[in-house]
């Protein structure tokens, strides 16, 4: 995961410039620019209230931005509607394990799958269940009745079913026990070797920098750090803003 | 200079001059046809009048007014033929309808939205077939005819007489509704109709609030009905249908529904624009839906806020916080003044645990927070910290354990008799009600404790103006302590986000509380203001509040807490004083997720003494 | 038995009206105050269309479809959407306004007289089961049911439907899986209007043409809805047809003037006793 040798950039999946965001009179989202390459994950670190969730409704299209651009492949999506912007190759799994409680599994995923044709969508509910062999057992059941872990699954295989570029996941271990979050992990793994590029919003420090190879912090809603991964040095930095004892 | 001049003259005036007049009206030659529309404004002005207590203020859909109004009616005149006179039946009419919608109201308060208005459009639909199975007193379809004349100390009354009557009541009813929305009661409809939850965590008994505005938007429907008999001699159902319902709600969006004298603007600019134009009765349905659609879609205060908004550049008593005002009070440090002591009392979680169809959000969790100390509570998201701050303040029962605040039980109480217990809370999304000043919503704290009787409140008695003093003078004080006094008279809910949160705590503070909680008060909050809140918060703990803190800034909860509680997947996992959880290497891998290097844990201690 | 056929006649008036209320309940979030009166408007159009153009009955079914699904439309866009964000207050205001502005027009078109609507089917009538039945009215039982029942299916098996059903339950994560929300609500506005406009002269015949028909239906159908389950068909169905049987057993044993009031009772014991109906869900709540 981290690459010592010297290639030449990859191309940028997803390119967020100066985008600036914000509700009633807070702007939570100041000025901020990141990018993620294919097969990358990119994490996006900070206090609670730093903006973490703000920039990914952002990007995904559910939260107003004031000013700024968001690009998919080069592709300006700005000003898209979040359902344009699945379509286009960008999903988001959202915090505390969204999914459509009153229908089965195998509904939540064909509805992941609604931009697909019928043959295509079988065909990833097929994939799905290759990956998340628990949620072909409970196929039929109701997405309330899955334990807190298996929501989150499903909630990931959901977002994954259109064949996306770029998933973004906002807290996904949150509430989990210490063993599913190891699973979560893996998964994002992965996905990562896919090829498809992981924008990725956690609180826990070391479990998220154990998977990334970009990390971008944030407070305030202003990028406070922005630098790929390696380096010790970069560990303690992050963790003084992050415990507080500097404002970066 | 125009703007004092104008203060100095009460607001009671201007409606007591225009009702002065229009008492006149028919001595100076009118014509007969004219005094009989403005004998019909005077009683639909009432029926509106009730409906924006309980649309308007309190945003309940509740449309019973023309219910009211036919159960008036029919009462008065059933009781005139048997040859009670006006006077005595018009006050069993009005007693009538409050029972009435009492009755009514009852469902409502379990209900809300659309069940409510469907609920109440329908006893509209009920009056036709209520009077043909009350055949014999009613006259059934047909109506109620031979209806005796109006009579007062044995003397007829004649048009223009009578008309003055309705004139003098329309008056009153406005009066007395208007002293009754202008105080502690108007203001817990607002609370009411922002956040139930806010209201019980106020303290305020949200059922008993609702039922009273209903009885008593149901009182001058139920006059209007009995006047309105008075004036034609004649009722039939025809009389009350769902048009006359779409007219008062028309008239309420017009006149502005959140206003008590736009009842009679409203009635009169529809009443008179349409009366002369004689085609109008074809095209009033079509007339009266596009106006509602047009209204609801662009209106939003109705003539009421237009004028009010005239008014304010006459007499600027609630403006919008200047920028210069905001900074002033940042920039200065905040004065330590002579602080009253805080009645806090000891806190007693004792093995509390809540399940959630299947989620264990909190397991076994004990807890202590005592007077005179900051106790803080942090956690990841999902680590259940929001839940326990919610069974504590009644919000969620218990699956197990109880939490005990001075001795005595605190678990398994409703919320708002738990708010009444001296349990105050913060959110964490400041909830302020639109139409309240700084002053007024700090001292809605204090309506639950200190509640004055309606009759006090209507007539503007001692009691009212005492209770309004003190709870003046509780609010002030604790809007002191916040450093926020100066925005006293600014509109509370325009206010920016540090600001808001301050005048939350300064309204947790106004109730003098046992316990307060505070949930997420530093999020969104830049460093200055974080500080600034850990001192008040400081200056609290130090009066002898007890203040249990729930947060995510750690930084700021070392710096002032004296004790601090680790919550991690719904369990305790550490609890100690703020260097003590600093060096906890267990804590530090969970929630931190680094295991931090015990030097720099030292010099942050000591640096935020 | 005679009684309980009428009843299950008025029933299905109400489930046609439920079925659209659920329609635009689970699609947009809303209840259309409005929609009976596109049932009503279907009756006089059904009534012009024999009457005042002297085509074939048969024309309705389009020519409603069509002037419905338009009307629905421009009810979406003009009252629903400007006060999506304004608060209950603010919708029921602008919608039983546009709902009498409705009424409002078909008075001033037609008059307050009933109108006599003529149907599709031709004027036999048999006897069933000892019961005297017209043709119309097998037709209206035999449309409403496959009709609800068509759509209850088609919302469990189309994507379509299920993409609807899950934006009922969450708009915004809808909208995160591609779902394009917004257009489903004007669809489930153009085809509840359409349909239930287009039920004129297949409803006409047992309801005739009343512009006050829609004040009663619009508080019955809501029960009907409320007894089924808010967006339930196959409960809307149990509702609609349980309903009209009850008012039909009251007209016969005490007189029509007692309907309305056993019906509010029982409105209120439903909306009190349970709420969520028979197969709909109760909230938690949630702070």
């Amino acid at each position: 995961m981290h690459t010592n040798d010297v290639s030449p950039a990859p191309a940028t999946l997803l390119e967020v410039k100066a985008l600036n965001a914000g509700y009633r009179d807070l702007l939570a989202v100041r000025d901020v620019s990141l990018s993620v390459h294919p097969g990358e994950v990119t994490v996006l670190l900070g206090r609670n209230g730093a903006g973490k969730s703000t920039v990914l409704l952002t990007i995904a299209g559910l939260a107003k931005r004031t000013s700024g651009q968001i690009l998919l492949d080069g592709v300006d999506i700005t000003s898209r509607s979040p359902y344009a912007r699945n379509g286009s190759g960008i999903a988001l799994v959202p915090e505390n394990k969204r999914v459509f409680r009153r229908r089965t599994v195998e509904e939540n995923l064909a509805i992941g799958g609604y931009v697909l044709t019928r043959g295509e969508r079988r065909a990833a509910i097929q994939n799905a269940y290759e990956r998340f062999p628990a949620l072909h057992a409970k196929r039929h059941d109701a997405a309330g009745g899955l334990s807190g872990g298996q929501q989150q699954m499903l909630s990931i295989a959901q977002a994954l079913m259109p064949g996306p570029r770029v998933i973004m996941l906002d807290e996904p271990t949150a509430g989990l026990a210490p063993a599913i979050v190891n699973n979560v992990l893996e998964i994002l793994v992965s996905i990562q070797a896919e090829g498809i590029g992981v924008l990725l919003v956690e609180q826990l420090v070391d479990q998220a920098l154990s998977v990334a190879d970009h990390v971008v912090l944030l407070d305030h809603g202003r990028v406070q750090y922005n630098a790929s991964s390696d380096g010790l040095h970069d560990f303690d930095q992050l963790r003084n803003v992050y415990l507080g004892k500097q404002s970066g | 200079m125009t703007a004092w001049r104008l203060d100095r003259i009460p607001s009671w005036c201007l409606p007591l001059v225009v009702g002065l007049v229009l008492v006149a009206v028919p001595w100076f030659g009118t014509d007969p046809l004219w005094v009989r529309q403005l004998t019909l404004i005077a009683i639909y002005t009432m029926l509106v009048a009730g409906l924006n207590i309980t649309f308007g203020y309190a945003g309940m859909l509740s449309l019973g007014q023309v219910a009211m109004f036919a159960l008036g009616a029919y009462t008065t005149g059933i009781l005139m033929i048997r040859g009670w006179s006006m006077l005595s039946s018009l006050v069993v009419a009005v007693v009538a309808a409050g029972v009435v919608g009492f009755v009514t109201g009852l469902p409502g308060l379990r209900l809300g939205g659309w069940g409510l208005g469907m609920t109440s459009f329908f006893l509209v639909l009920l009056i036709p077939d209520i009077t043909q199975i009350f055949t014999e007193q009613t006259g059934g379809l047909y109506g109620l005819t031979a209806i005796p004349a109006a009579t007062i100390g044995g003397r007829v009354l004649d048009k223009n007489e009578f008309y003055a009557v309705c004139i003098i009541a329309m008056v009153i009813v406005l009066a007395l509704l208007r002293n009754l929305m202008l105080s502690s009661f108007g203001n817990s409809l607002r609370v009411l109709r922002r956040s139930p939850v806010l209201a019980t965590s106020l303290g305020l008994n949200t059922n008993a609030i609702k039922a009273k505005a209903f009885v008593i938007s149901s009182l001058p429907a139920g006059l209007g009905g009995g006047l309105v008999v008075c004036l034609d001699h004649f009722i039939a159902p025809t009389s009350f249908t769902l048009t006359l319902g779409v007219l008062i709600i028309a008239a309420s969006v017009l006149g502005g529904s959140e206003s008590i004298y736009g009842a009679f603007f409203g009635v009169a600019v529809i009443r008179l624009g349409t009366w002369q134009v004689t085609a109008f009765d074809k095209y009033s349905l079509v007339a009266y839906g596009l106006f509602l659609v047009v209204g609801g879609v662009f209106f939003s205060r109705g003539i009421a806020g237009l004028a009010e908004q005239q008014l304010l550049r006459w007499r600027p008593t609630r403006s919008q916080p200047t920028i210069a005002a905001q900074t002033r009070e940042q920039a200065e440090p905040i004065p330590v003044t002579e602080v009253q002591p805080i009645p806090g009392s000891h806190l007693e979680v004792r093995g509390l645990t809540k399940h959630f169809q299947g989620n264990q959000a909190l397991n076994e969790v004990s807890i202590t927070a005592v007077p005179g100390q900051v106790t803080s509570l942090v956690g990841a998201n999902g680590s259940g910290k929001t839940t326990l701050l919610n069974l504590i303040s009644g919000l969620y029962r218990p699956t197990a354990g109880d939490v005990t605040l001075a001795g005595e039980r605190l678990s398994g109480s409703a919320p708002h008799l738990v708010a009444r217990r001296g349990v105050a809370r913060t959110f964490q999304t400041p909830v302020l009600p639109d139409g309240m000043t700084v002053l007024e919503a700090v001292a809605s704290a204090r309506y639950a404790n200190d509640a004055v009787s309606i009759a006090a409140t209507v007539l503007r008695l001692p009691a009212h103006r005492r209770a309004e003093r003190s709870r003046a003078e509780a609010a002030r004080q604790a809007l002191r302590l916040v450093g926020c006094e100066d925005l006293a008279d600014q509109d509370a809910a325009g206010l920016a986000l540090g600001t808001r949160r301050r005048v939350e705590v300064a309204r947790a503070l106004a109730a003098d509380p046992h316990l307060i909680l505070l949930d997420e008060a530093a999020s969104g909050l830049d460093e200055g203001e974080v500080e600034e809140l850990a001192s008040v918060i400081r200056r609290i703990a130090d009066a002898g509040a007890t203040v249990l803190l729930v947060e995510h800034n750690f930084k700021m909860v070392c710096s002032v807490s004296d004790r601090i509680y680790v919550l991690e997947s719904g369990r305790l996992l550490a609890e100690g004083a703020p260097d003590e959880i600093q060096r906890n290497a267990a804590v530090a891998e969970s929630y931190l997720g680094q295991l931090p290097d015990a030097d720099e844990m030292g010099a942050t201690a000591n640096a935020h003494e | 038995m005679l009684t309980l056929w009428l009843g299950i006649c008025t029933g299905c008036v109400y489930v046609l009206v439920a079925t659209g209320f659920n329609m635009v309940f689970v699609a947009s979030g809303t209840f259309n105050f409005a929609q009976p009166q596109f049932l009503v408007l279907g009756t006089f159009l059904a009534y012009a269309t024999v009457f005042s153009f002297g085509l074939s009955p048969w024309v309705a079914l389009p020519f409603g479809l069509l002037v419905g699904a338009a009307i629905g439309v421009a009810e979406e866009r003009l009252v629903i959407r400007p006060v999506r964000s304004k608060g209950i207050n603010a919708e029921l205001v602008t919608m039983v306004g546009w709902s009498v502005a409705m009424q409002g027009v078909m008075l001033l078109i037609w008059k307050e007289n009933p109108l006599a609507v003529k149907g599709l089917a031709p004027d036999d009538v048999f006897t069933l089961l000892g019961v005297r039945v017209t043709a119309a009215q097998l037709v209206l039982v035999g449309v409403t049911l496959v009709l609800a029942v068509g759509l209850h299916l088609w919302s469990h098996l189309t994507m379509l439907g299920i993409a609807s059903l899950a934006t009922s339950e969450d708009r915004e994560v809808a909208m995160l899986r591609g779902i394009n929300v917004p257009r489903l609500g004007i669809g489930a506005f153009a085809l509840a209007g359409g349909l239930l406009c287009a039920m004129g002269p297949i409803a006409g015949p047992t309801t005739f043409a009343v512009y006050s028909f829609g004040d009663t239906v619009v508080l019955y159908a809501f029960l009907a809805m409320a007894i089924g389950g808010f967006g339930h068909n196959i409960g809307a169905i149990i509702g609609g047809l349980g309903l009209g049987i009850f008012q039909a057993e009251i007209s016969l044993h005490w007189g029509d003037k007692w309907i309305s009031v056993l019906t509010f009772a029982l409105l209120l014991s439903v909306l009190l006793l349970r709420p969520q109906g028979l197969f709909g869900e109760r909230n938690e709540r949630v702070v």
